[in-house]
């Protein structure tokens, strides 16, 4: 009688040295249990998507290098298996879900890893029914793989690995690309098919949708530099009594704020607990504070708008046709940093191509004026002098070997003479902290570096206002505060910027004003706590408040607290604690 | 803008006929607008697949597209024409004073010699031009109508090995993947200030970034997709179930064997009794 192990993966003494000799994993040993949730969290720098990559072998195999140690897979040898031998064991959803899709239509991708398994075609449509169904894409079955949104595009990647069924389902970054709700959807796709199927699911964050995977995770493992830092269970290890060089869920951060006033059995990690916990403490203390957050009559309304956009509608053509905006109208006043929020595919992208003109309105009688311009009938050259555009992923953007050339570039182009592109190169590297990179290549810096490469070629032309796409999608925490604190920078400066964002949190720390678009038209306009106190309105557009805005509005507390420091002033205000 | 891709329609052609089917129809299609020169044959196969491209519901901007390359290929028919074809004893069936009948005069050309547009090559240059009309419809015919997968599952049908058809396969859907790329690529640059001027050498300087990012790109996808159908599990060793249930109907087998008759027939013509020649 042979005993079934309890262990999904074991990995002994495991290293992977890189083939320019790098060495990012170091001596990893490590035991996940079957049946469990693991997330995985460390910098962009600590290895955790190579360890999971190592796992089914796509390290090395198509990366090169070496891998030592012992790797054991389900029982399996990893390194006696190829990757497709192991898929059935082990699945691995990578980052970038566009790169994961192999056929044209969303059916036909879902189902292809079951054909691949030579499962019953009844069963194959079955398996490709339930994952489509778990990741809200069913009614998308005909539809083409590249023209859904980059959400659903992962979301797409996430149900083509629930369609196989494997025993341990990896995830790089899931939930990086998706609307709130979707990663709320996620979550509990995750943990169903967890109970149901008993799936163990290892899963990376670089700090981003930390609330999340604490909520999420049996367990978690802080990685850094290749090496295990710590791991235990969340609540454990954001009681406070570790080091762990990592954002914490707002939650906990808020209560590891609050440490020392407060006298608590174990760290709240959700909403919910947060609230049973601070009902009975604020009985009887309410107050009413001033307002926290920022609001948008810093803006002086008086003064002419920059961007005046009216009755914008744009349909993209079919058979059939996508009506993507449904006639747009908004102002946008110079300084302001908006955030664009909503759905994924909604129009908000759609929006900001227009705004600089690569679009054009499909209905004649659109106004988009931008600085002045009439963008629908000016140049492109003539529209970049005054509003551009920062594309969502780097590498669309950025076409040359070198950093420096890439910085250079747009003001090459605009013909400027030696000297003064060297003077402008050279100050924008410092600004953005990218000088020690300006001789590095392009293709291999991290991707919070190519975010901040994209931004610094684009924001060096000196426009008034820049749209920026997803600034901190798919970086770690550490990465994505150094790029809002230079959008922050740039503000500062007089540069109206329009942040388009999934991130609430960004929306409630970093924004004056936030306009939600669904299904291609306005449905709110407003400052950050304007907007979140719509919570019925917010959940048409796939869209949740940040945590510490559910938690303000579930004590019945002041609807501008959004942000911990907020929260925390007023705990301390009510209270009248010296903290 | 879906270009070079199936996009799912409630057609006839969509929905009732297997890939083997279509890709019968195709090949035909091309074979015989191969072997045809003689323009009413070409125009009578020109109306059916322009028919066939109608029924299938292609988009407008296919066609756009279509007229641009065929454009950009007649000065270079034209020439061709006029250099190869100016002998008048390469036309079989044409009367050679018909042929010969010179329109413009060239000249003498070194390797070439002796080189003049006549009507024999007028005649040859517009079959040529409707012979690449011809097969580029009838290829946007199989490519709209037509999934990856059931392309795969019509191929695999054929005995064709696995290997192959994920050759086949993965550069079906790699061409538009690269097409949406390019497109993104473009705009990117454009909003740097990016154009391709009128001089040729700025030109060439200024489209090479282009092909640098291109070519990056082009060398990730392919790694990544290797990497994404591994970890589905492909395995070129193995065959995989059809993703559909994809019947042979008594349509299939009907129009498949009319155009392997047709195709049988006039080839035997064509070759026995120059029919289609010129």
């Amino acid at each position: 009688m042979t005993v079934e192990s309890k262990i999904a993966v074991e990995t002994t003494n495991l290293s992977y040295i890189s083939p320019s000799g790098k060495k990012l994993l170091d001596n990893l040993n490590c035991k996940i249990s079957k049946g469990s949730i693991v997330g995985i969290l460390g910098d962009s720098k600590s290895g955790k998507e190579i360890f999971l990559q190592t796992l089914n072998k796509i390290i090395p195999t198509f990366t090169g290098g070496i891998v030592e140690g012992k790797i054991i897979v389900n029982g399996l040898n990893v390194m006696e298996h190829t990757v497709n031998e192991l898929a059935r064991e082990i699945y691995t959803i990578l980052e970038e879900p566009s790169l994961q899709i192999v056929q044209t239509i969303v059916y036909d991708d879902v189902a292809f890893g079951p054909s691949n398994m030579q499962l019953p075609t009844s069963e194959i449509r079955r398996r490709v029914d339930f994952a489509l169904e778990s990741t809200r894409l069913s009614g998308y079955e005909e539809r083409n793989c590249y023209t859904l949104s980059g959400g659903e595009q992962q979301r797409l990647a996430i149900a083509g690995g629930i369609a196989m069924l494997p025993k341990i389902i990896c995830m790089i970054n899931p939930f990086s690309m998706l609307d709130p709700i979707g990663k709320k959807e996620i979550s509990a796709v995750i943990s169903q098919l967890n109970k149901n199927y008993n799936i163990t699911f290892l899963i990376t964050d670089g700090g981003q949708d930390i609330e999340i995977l604490a909520r999420l995770s049996d367990e978690l493992i802080f990685m850094d530099n290749g090496k295990i830092i710590n791991r235990g269970p969340p609540k454990e290890l954001f009681s406070g009594k570790y080091e762990i060089d990592m954002r914490f869920p707002e939650i906990a951060e808020l209560f590891t704020m609050l440490d020392g006033n407060i006298t608590r059995a174990e760290i709240p990690l959700s909403v919910s607990e947060a609230v049973e916990f601070l009902t009975k403490l604020l009985r009887g203390k309410r107050q009413k504070i001033s307002k926290t957050s920022k609001e948008p009559d810093k803006i002086s309304k008086k003064v002419d708008p920059i961007i005046t956009v009216r009755n914008l509608e744009h349909t993209y053509p079919g058979p059939p046709p996508v009506k993507a905006l449904r006639g747009i109208s908004l102002d946008i006043y110079p300084g302001e940093l908006v955030a664009i929020i909503g759905q994924n595919g909604g129009g908000k992208s759609t929006l900001a191509l227009h705004l600089v003109g690569i679009l054009k309105p499909t209905n004649p009688e659109a106004i988009i004026t931008v600085d002045g311009i009439d963008v629908p009938n000016a140049s492109t050259m003539e529209i970049i002098n005054h509003i551009n555009y920062v594309f969502q992923n780097p590498n669309d953007q950025i076409f040359t070997e070198k950093v420096w050339d890439e910085v250079a570039f747009g003001l090459k182009m605009r013909g400027l003479n030696q000297e003064e592109i060297r003077k402008r190169v050279q100050e924008t590297l410092r600004l953005f902290g990218l000088e020690q990179y300006a001789n590095e290549h392009t293709a291999f810096l991290t991707p919070g570096i190519k975010t901040l490469l994209a931004l610094a070629s684009v924001a060096i032309m000196n426009p008034r206002i820049l749209i920026i796409d997803e600034p901190t999608g798919g970086l770690d925490y550490k990465e994505a505060d150094h790029v809002l604190k230079i959008i922050q920078a740039l503000n500062e400066t007089g540069k109206t910027i329009i942040l388009i964002t999934h991130d609430m949190r960004i929306v409630s720390k970093f924004t004056s004003r936030v306009i939600v678009i669904h299904q291609g038209q306005i449905l709110l306009d407003g400052s950050p706590s304007e907007v979140f106190a719509r919570e019925d309105l917010l959940k048409k557009a796939y869209i949740e408040p940040p945590e510490i805005a559910q938690l303000a509005r579930e004590l019945g507390l002041p609807l501008d607290i959004l942000t911990v420091e907020d929260m925390y002033k007023y705990l301390r205000g009510v209270l009248s604690w010296s903290g | 803008m879906v270009w070079l891709e199936y996009e799912h329609k409630n057609t006839f052609f969509h929905n009732r006929l297997t890939g083997l089917t279509k890709l019968i129809m195709t090949l035909v299609i091309i074979f015989m607008a191969g072997f045809y020169w003689d323009l009413r044959y070409l125009g009578v196969l020109l109306l059916f697949t322009i028919c066939l491209a109608l029924l299938s519901k292609i988009p407008w901007h296919w066609y756009r597209n279509l007229l641009i390359v065929v454009l950009l290929m007649t000065p270079a028919s034209i020439q061709l024409g006029s250099l190869w074809m100016v002998r008048s004893e390469y036309f079989k069936v044409l009367p050679r004073e018909f042929t010969s009948k010179v329109i413009i005069h060239i000249g003498k050309l070194p390797v070439v010699g002796e080189t003049a547009l006549t009507y024999g090559n007028a005649y040859w240059t517009a079959s040529f031009i409707i012979k690449i009309f011809i097969s580029i419809m009838a290829l946007y015919f199989f490519i709209y109508t037509t999934s990856v997968s059931d392309l795969s599952y019509s191929l695999q049908k054929l005995g064709i090995p696995s290997s192959i058809i994920f050759l086949i396969s993965c550069s079906y859907r790699f061409i538009p993947l690269m097409l949406r790329r390019q497109q993104i690529v473009t705009w990117a640059r454009s909003l740097r200030g990016w154009r391709i001027g009128k001089n040729p050498i700025k030109v060439i300087y200024n489209v090479g970034p282009i092909f640098f990012s291109l070519g990056l790109s082009a060398y990730n996808a392919v790694e990544q997709t290797t990497r994404a159908v591994s970890l589905k599990g492909f395995d070129v060793k193995k065959k995989t179930t059809p993703i559909r249930d994809i019947k042979f109907t008594y349509i299939d087998y009907v129009l498949s064997l009319f155009f392997i008759a047709v195709f049988a027939i006039s080839t035997y013509l064509n070759l026995v009794y120059n029919i289609g020649n010129i």
